[in-house]
């Protein structure tokens, strides 16, 4: 099962199900139908035995990066709401379950103490785990970031390769 | 400027050749691995330029050897060994062409007297031409100068000669005229981040501003290293052709402060200063990345000590991606992990 973001291309054959979240084909019974009101969605949702991963892949060692999306405060902005509204159209579908989701963001920056320090930004703007007594149930588990060479390192289950660009 | 320096069986090194950059070189690495030795090899092979000194007497002085018995400065090994250093530089010479002169240093592991040590190579023509240079320790000492060159020249106390060296750089007294457009710009970048100039009474330092003189031991160390800076650019101590050598410029230095720092040195790399300088810091390697432009002149030099065999080599590169290996990203690397791993354990 081989999913493509940009010029990544993820091995997703050992997970229990991986699919393409925000897609934007019509015809694909994946299709996400919902941008028209602005909502924002993450790349891929893949589900595991024990968890849901939702991963949102950015590339700024990528030659078309966006250089609007440079921007730290848009980034976190942007990560943060893609994961916000994402939650919300699968509570919409109902598929939201009692597995918790843990929110990956694969972000191609370069140096690992950028990561960490996106990471803690993260941590403070999403409200993981129970963050109100009056909760019951958690938007999300964790947030993590990670590079290529991070990704490897923590889900080696599923290999992802650069693609040459055309 | 230099451009190589060649190491055999000296201090921590077995073998090592380094090739510089004429503008700016950053040694990174683990503790241990000798980069504060090559700053001192650098400084000390060029202060000889000006002072005529012996250059063993002068890397004995810095180094500061147990009984000045310069042979332990030789690798340590079971046997008796022999070990040189070699140092390379480009001069402008007579008719404007440019020369290689080369100088070596050699001794045993038995030298006890720094005079018994073997100088080859072109010496003369090396102290024939004059090397600005300046040394900044970890250590401040302008706030504890007065008193200290006197107490260094008259009794035998153990400093390394960088300390008085440093102190004695500070108070050449300012160049003559007005600085040129460069150096005026930069000396204003500095005052605005420490928010004064600096003056000197009786071997005293001052910070000088709106709201009064303030000695240099109420301020804070940060500061007193951009007055420091501040002091070598107005008394033309740091210009075109000269060295700068500076130990971990990030010891009490507040790391928003970096950012003028790093503006700084890449400026005087800019007007022709050679920088040696070795950090333990990301924010000193990333303002450099980020602050470099084309045409500037970098090299990142990574000491690192095989694993398998114990000896410290290097790696030069002049991208800040290629840095390998990189010990202060590893170090986030290894963060990262684990806060991935706090993250997601339980899963």
């Amino acid at each position: 099962m081989y999913l493509t973001e940009r010029e990544f291309k993820f091995d997703f054959s050992n997970a229990m199900k991986a699919f393409k979240f925000d897609e934007e084909d019509q015809t694909s019974p994946c299709y996400h139908g919902a941008t028209h009101c602005g909502m924002k969605a993450v790349d891929f949702i893949v589900e595991r035995e024990h968890d849901w991963l939702f991963i949102e892949v950015k590339d700024y060692c990528h030659p078309r990066a966006s250089v609007e999306g440079l921007d730290k405060p848009k980034l976190r902005s942007a990560l943060i709401m893609k994961y916000k509204d994402t939650f919300l159209y699968r509570w919409a579908e109902g598929l939201i379950d009692d597995k918790p989701i843990n929110y990956v963001c694969l972000v191609e920056l370069g140096d690992d103490a950028l990561i960490l320090n996106l990471m803690d930004d993260l941590k403070k703007q999403l409200p993981i785990g129970l963050p109100s007594k009056r909760w019951k149930n958690e938007l999300l588990k964790s947030v993590i970031v990670v590079n290529i060479a991070r990704w490897s390192v923590h889900f080696p289950e599923y290999p992802v390769i650069r693609i040459p660009s055309d | 400027m230099y451009k190589s320096i060649k190491l055999e069986k000296f201090t921590a090194f077995e073998q090592l050749e380094i090739e510089f950059s004429k503008g700016i070189n950053l040694f990174v690495g683990a503790n241990g691995t000798g980069k504060t030795h090559i700053l001192k090899l650098i400084y000390a092979a060029s202060d000889i330029t000006r002072s005529q000194k012996s250059l063993a007497e002068k890397v004995n002085k810095v180094f500061l050897p147990s009984k000045d018995q310069i042979g332990r400065l030789v690798k340590r090994s079971a046997k008796s060994s022999k070990g040189f250093v070699e140092w390379i530089r480009e001069q402008e010479v007579e008719g404007g062409t440019l020369e290689d002169i080369k100088i070596r240093l050699s001794m045993t592991s038995h030298t006890k007297d720094p005079e018994k040590a073997t100088l080859s190579g072109a010496y003369k023509r090396w102290t024939g031409f004059p090397l600005e240079s300046v040394y900044i320790p970890v250590k401040d000492m302008m706030a504890n100068a007065p008193g200290f060159r006197a107490l260094y020249s008259q009794r035998h106390i153990h400093f390394e000669e960088v300390y008085p060296d440093i102190i004695d750089r500070v108070f050449v007294p300012p160049l003559k005229g007005q600085p040129d457009p460069d150096r005026k710009r930069i000396l204003a970048l500095l005052q605005e981040a420490m928010d004064g100039k600096v003056i000197t009474k009786n071997e005293e330092f001052f910070l000088k501003n709106k709201q009064g003189e303030l000695e240099f031991t109420l301020l804070a160390e940060g500061i007193r290293k951009l007055a420091l800076l501040w002091v070598l650019i107005q008394n033309g101590t740091l210009l075109k052709g000269s060295i700068l050598c500076w130990d971990e410029p990030e010891t009490n230095l507040n790391p928003r402060l970096m950012k003028t720092v790093i503006s700084i040195l890449v400026e005087l790399q800019r007007m022709g200063v050679q920088i040696f300088l070795s950090t333990h810091d990301y924010v000193i390697l990333k303002e450099f990345d980020l602050q470099i432009k084309e045409g500037d002149q970098i090299m990142y030099h990574a000491f690192d000590r095989n694993e398998e065999c114990g000896e410290v080599g290097v790696n030069s590169t002049s991208k800040y991606l290629e840095i390998s290996p990189n010990a202060i990203d590893e170090t986030f690397g290894d963060l990262v992990d684990r806060e991935i791993q706090r993250a997601i354990s339980g899963v």
